[in-house]
């Protein structure tokens, strides 16, 4: 069965790019645009792995890592940041609201973003 | 009675003296009068004449003394002096009458000798008297000496008569010459009294003077320290002004001061103040703008007195107002103001202090300027150099204290310039990143994804790649400089791992390496390193830095070798690159902002170009964990990069 995969990301041309590389790739992909999407699509959860943006209109990332509870973070897999920033404080303040990563967007080719989502879908497996 | 007899008046010693010579002179007298006719040849005298010479002789001889007696007793002197007046003709009518008395004595020739004698007694004469004596002897020796050879020897009482006319004559001599000697002492005495009283007369005068003089210097003192006071407890610009002006009215008496001083250009002349006095305070009243507002463009040539005291250099007089007010005020405030204080005339002293041109201070006279004492014209010429100075100093603190202002206003929009700038920074970085994200990411699907790519188009995007990827690492690099250069970067330092870092990033390039076919390997020492005090991703952030830059300038089949060793209480890491290395003149332009190379842009074009912040953002890091930092290099034969970290010991 195919993973599921949520990217929560209000840059249309980013999201739908990730989507597009994810989907060819067999992932099951859904797609959230702000923040508050993004929350009501992580409490009813059931995917493998989550990407959320932390610069987010409506809500920003590490509000809804806030409002969620432990159960319902459970329930999104594995919870990997997506920043633009290479932010320490906000990074340090991710992990420890419940997020396994971070991927810094600019930094990366597509590519190097897939790898990246394969080796945090491993880790969730273990 | 304590009057005492002054010396400048009589000498009663003197007075004393000749009233005791009178008597004693009178009374033989006396004698002669009622005694002799009985004795002598002499003819009888009438009884009435007889008692009025020898009534006159007695009030000579014995009343005068009395009076003066009591006189002095009371204290009289003016009545002394009156009766001294009164004696001299007395005297002389004594004598005369008793001259004319006894014909026998010698008739009209001895009358003559009598006045003679006498006179000379107030003449001050000693030895005339006794040369009258002795003529009037010769006299009476010749007459003898004629009788004797016309009709024998004369009689018994003949001879008698002649020796009593000798006698006569000899004791009027002694008595005359002991009163001209005591007149002339006393005439002496009284010009010595005299000539003290004048000495007297003098010094008093002189210490007169001298307590004006003292009495000057005293306010002149006191004012001096007046304005010492100011200046020591006035700092501020505009008060001290107001005293000293004030102390002008106060202290000197004048109508009233005015001080101003020089802008800092030199170009205007700003009135600071004028005595706070009654009349000055209402008539300011009615002026339409404070007198501290007032102020007077300098220019050539001048019409204002002020202009030509600063100019000249000296103080200026004037009789009329106007001429301080001239271009500040309209002449009829000028005119009713000098009317209504009352002011006569006006002097400008320029003030200066360590020869730089001040201010002007103006003192407003009630009377004419050539009333001025020459010792009120030096209070004033030190009044003005003291104010001279005070003011400086006031001046220098104001100055002070506007340019602190300015300069705090400065800091002030500096500071909000650099918050700004910082925001700016900021917010473009994180909004250019994310369509430069997206614009990199979509040339990388064109180029990796996309089917049928022609080599041209495949150039292209292979470009546009590359300079998209330049402009997301130049915006995070400028977010870096930024962060550094306000301070906002903070590290979080732990004891970290070198060898295990640098593998880490090595492993992360090898594919890039391999791609230029380039060697990159750690050349790991035979005994690890001892940790280190370091932030790992700043210092990983250091090491890809290093590491981009090395292969960028490294060409195919060179080598990269990163090394550790340790240095004392530092560990070093040095990348040594085969690379194209450094021009020395490039060499101190390295660790600087936007320190680009000139040499390096052929390079630059080849390799995808830099930002030319890198190596200043490495170099802040390394500083910060102070650590240091340096390059050696060799045109054409590569570089070594080497940069040093503190050894994990004690505390941070």
């Amino acid at each position: 069965m195919a993973e599921k995969i949520l990217i929560v990301e209000d840059d249309k041309f980013l999201s739908e790019l990730y989507q597009e590389l994810l989907t060819q790739e067999g992932f099951e992909v859904s797609v959230a645009d702000d923040g508050e999407v993004g929350l009501e699509k992580m409490k009813i959860g059931g995917y493998d792995l989550t990407l959320l943006d932390i610069m987010l209109p409506k809500k920003d990332g590490l509000t809804i890592l806030r409002e969620l509870e432990d159960e319902e973070k459970k329930k999104c897999g594995q919870i990997v940041m997506l920043t633009n920033l290479g932010q320490d404080q906000i990074i340090k303040d991710g992990f420890s609201l419940g997020a396994v990563g971070y991927l810094i967007k600019s930094a990366l080719t597509p590519d190097q973003v897939l790898h990246e989502a394969r080796v945090f879908l491993e880790k969730g497996k273990k | 009675m304590d009057t005492k007899p002054s010396p400048k008046d009589i000498n009663l010693k003197l007075v004393a003296i000749r009233e005791a010579a009178k008597a004693g002179m009178t009374i033989p007298i006396i004698l002669l009068v009622l005694v002799l006719p009985h004795l002598t040849s002499f003819s009888v005298p009438n009884y009435p004449w007889v008692l009025l010479v020898s009534g006159m002789a007695s009030v000579n001889a014995i009343i005068f003394p009395l009076l003066h007696f009591r006189f002095y007793k009371k204290g009289k002197l003016d009545r002394i002096k009156k009766l001294l007046s009164f004696e001299i003709p007395l005297d002389a009518i004594t004598i005369s009458l008793f001259l004319l008395l006894f014909p026998n004595m010698g008739g009209p020739l001895f009358v003559i000798f009598g006045f003679i004698i006498i006179g000379a007694s107030y003449t001050y004469n000693a030895s005339l008297p006794y040369l009258v004596a002795l003529i009037a002897s010769l006299y009476v020796i010749i007459e003898i000496f004629l009788k004797i050879m016309a009709s024998g020897l004369p009689s018994i009482y003949e001879w008698l008569d002649q020796i009593m006319r000798v006698s006569f004559v000899v004791l009027m001599a002694y008595f005359s010459n002991v009163l001209a000697g005591s007149a002339l002492a006393e005439k002496q005495e009284r010009e010595r009294a005299q000539k003290l009283t004048a000495d007297l007369e003098m010094s008093g005068q002189k210490i007169k003077e001298q307590l004006v003089e003292l009495n000057q210097r005293h306010k002149f003192v006191s004012l001096m320290r007046r304005l010492d006071q100011i200046i020591m407890n006035t700092l501020e610009l505009s008060e001290m002004a107001q005293k000293i002006v004030d102390t002008v009215s106060w202290e000197l008496g004048f109508a009233g001061g005015i001080i101003g001083v020089l802008s800092e250009k030199a170009d205007t002349f700003n009135f600071l103040a004028i005595s706070q006095t009654p009349e000055i305070k209402k008539l300011l009243i009615s002026w339409d703008k404070p007198f501290s507002s007032l102020n007077l463009p300098l220019a050539d040539p001048h019409y204002n007195i002020i202009e030509k005291a600063l100019a000249q250099r000296r103080s200026i007089t004037t009789n009329s107002l106007s001429d301080i007010f001239h271009g500040v005020v309209s002449l009829k405030e000028a005119k009713d103001m000098q009317k209504s204080l009352g002011i006569e005339s006006c002097l400008a002293y320029p003030l200066s202090a360590k020869g730089k041109k001040i201010g002007v201070l103006v003192f407003l006279l009630r009377e004419p300027y050539l009333n001025l004492s020459v010792r009120e014209i030096e209070i004033l010429d030190a009044f003005s150099d003291q104010s001279g100075i005070a003011l400086e100093n006031a001046l220098l603190l104001y100055q002070t204290k506007e340019t602190h202002k300015e300069l705090q206003k400065s800091y002030a929009r500096l500071k909000e310039l650099d918050q700004m700038k910082d925001e700016l920074v900021s917010i473009s970085s994180h909004e250019l990143r994310t369509p430069m994200t997206s614009v990199k990411s979509y040339l990388w699907m064109a180029l990796n994804k996309a089917n049928n790519l022609t080599p041209k188009l495949k150039k292209y995007l292979e470009r546009a790649y590359q300079s998209s990827d330049r402009m997301i690492k130049l915006v995070e690099e400028m977010l870096s400089v930024s962060r550094l250069d306000s301070g906002r970067l903070q590290l979080s330092v732990k004891k970290l791992d070198l060898p295990k870092l640098i593998l880490s990033v090595i492993s992360e390039l090898t594919v890039r390496a391999k791609e230029k076919q380039i060697e990159l390997t750690f050349k790991k020492p035979a005994k690890a390193p001892p940790m280190v005090f370091a932030d790992e991703e700043k210092i990983r952030e250091v090491l890809l830095n290093l590491l981009d830059n090395a292969l960028k300038f490294t060409s195919q089949k060179g080598k990269i070798t990163v090394s550790v060793r340790r240095r004392g209480k530092m560990v070093e890491i040095s990348i040594a690159d085969t690379g194209v290395g450094i021009a020395k003149e490039d060499l101190p332009k390295l660790f600087q902002k936007f320190g680009r190379l000139e040499h390096s842009f052929a390079t630059m074009a080849e390799s995808g170009g830099g930002t030319g912040l890198g190596l200043y953002i490495v170099k802040r890091i390394i500083n910060l964990h102070r650590g240091k930092i340096w390059v050696n290099s060799q045109k054409g034969k590569g570089s070594t990069f080497t940069f040093s970290l503190r050894i994990a010991e004690g505390r941070w």
